[in-house]
């Protein structure tokens, strides 16, 4: 079949900008967003680099444009839960040294790696609305008022489902930290 | 000291968010019971520990290349090769899901006519003649191709068209009436002038005696409507003298009763 190479040049250029200044805005957001899902530092960039272009490609029809960040989190969230239950992903996954601070010793390193994988693993059975509030809120910069936005929920359902996150959590690593 | 009561308060204050030890009872308890302040440290500081680790992953930093990775796969696309058929695609679709309802609605609409012909066709023209050893017998002047059970109803006895109301309905294909021979003439005459002056045909019968004066002026306003000014064909009108036994002299007065031919239905 024939074909024709067709440029998509966006007929709008202040569009265009807008993109490049919400990019440049959200691009940590979407990767930490996947990453937290993830916990693989080179999938979690897959995954926002398809949230972008999924976002690019939505972005006319994106009706409130200050909704871009909560839309850009939510599509970030959903392309990495579908990476994550993608046959045989979750049993490849490792948690690479890089992606975590480096403790000061070997001991100090092996229990700090025991925790973390632990924690991922509550993390990853939590209900979903508790994992999306703990791992918006943990990262830099959203307070309660930001992941309720983020969400588009109230900032008293934030509170309470970090806590019930932070419960089950609790509950599952009492005994590792001591 | 009941320690055991505070546990549960101690977790949920190490949890809570900000964390605190809301509870005035559990703050003084804590602050009075070493073994409950150890508990709620250790509580406390898993919180912290979890809250910290989770703070530390997810303050990691894209690789260097990523952004260059976002803007290669927005490049990408940007420039993308697309069949010339993808564009036309959903203009195809559209006209092939108009042409599907049209056909639709034509095949609706065709289907609803040939029901309302039906009905035309199945106009019943019911007779009631005086029998005079076994009562009353209905004599049913019989129409082909009609619909079982439309020429029953309360308004049997009379005789009377029952959906020649519309004269477009006359353009389908013709009415075939049996009639006692005798009688044919008066009933075509009746038919044809029913159908040209749109009055029915029940109406003018009922009228008893009447009716055959009636007759005169009906067919004498055909001249303007076969002309063609309306755009219509009506059926050739044989215009007789009624030879025939008047009509009306064999009719069931208005107040016959009903229930006879009801009885004979069933």
């Amino acid at each position: 079949m024939d074909t024709l190479l067709e440029v998509a040049v966006t007929a709008d250029v202040s569009l265009e900008r807008e993109f490049e200044a919400r990019l440049a805005d959200s691009s940590r957001l979407a990767f930490r967003v996947a990453l937290g899902v993830l916990h693989n530092a080179a999938d979690a960039e897959d995954v926002a680099q398809e949230a972008f272009v999924k976002a690019y490609q939505n972005f006319g029809r994106l009706r409130d444009r200050e909704r871009f960040r909560a839309w850009l989190s939510r599509t970030a969230w959903r392309l990495a839960i579908d990476r994550l239950r993608s046959a045989g992903r979750r049993e490849q996954r490792e948690l690479r040294a890089a992606d975590f601070p480096r403790p000061s010793s070997v001991e100090d390193a092996a229990a700090a790696r025991e925790f973390q994988e632990r924690l991922n693993q509550a993390i990853d059975e939590l209900p979903e609305k508790l994992r999306q509030v703990l791992i918006l809120a943990a990262i830099e910069g959203n307070d309660m008022r930001e992941t309720a936005e983020l969400l588009g929920i109230r900032e008293g359902t934030v509170r309470s489902r970090l806590f019930a996150a932070r419960k089950r959590l609790a509950a599952k690593l009492r005994g590792i930290v001591t | 000291m009941d320690c055991e009561r505070y546990q549960e308060w101690i977790e949920d204050a190490a949890a809570e968010v900000p964390a605190a030890a809301r509870h005035p009872e559990l703050k003084a308890h804590v602050a009075a019971c070493p073994r409950c302040r150890a508990a709620f440290e250790r509580e406390q500081s898993l919180v912290v520990a979890i809250d910290g680790s989770l703070r530390a992953t997810l303050a990691a930093e894209p690789s260097p290349g990523f952004a260059a990775g976002v803007r290669a796969g927005l490049f990408k696309e940007r420039v993308r090769p697309r069949s010339w058929l993808a564009g036309w695609a959903p203009v195809a679709a559209g006209v092939l899901a108009a042409s599907l309802l049209v056909a639709a609605w034509v095949g609706r609409r065709q289907k609803a006519e040939g029901r309302k012909h039906s009905a035309h066709v199945a106009s019943a023209v019911t007779r009631t003649n005086p029998a005079p050893r076994s009562g009353r017998r209905q004599r049913q002047v019989e129409v082909r191709n009609q619909k079982p059970g439309v020429t029953r109803g309360r308004t049997q006895g009379r005789l009377l068209v029952a959906a020649n109301r519309r004269r477009r309905s006359a353009a389908g294909p013709g009415l075939e009436v049996l009639v006692p021979k005798r009688q044919a003439a008066a009933v075509m005459q009746l038919y044809n002038s029913v159908w040209v002056s749109d009055r029915e045909l029940a109406a003018v019968v009922a009228r008893g005696p009447e009716a055959a004066s009636e007759l005169a002026p009906i067919s004498s306003r055909l001249a303007p409507i076969s002309s063609g000014s309306s755009g219509l064909a009506p059926k050739p009108l044989e215009i007789k003298p009624l030879e025939t036994p008047p009509l009306d002299a064999e009719l069931q007065p208005l107040s016959a009763p009903d229930d006879a031919m009801d009885r004979s239905d069933r």
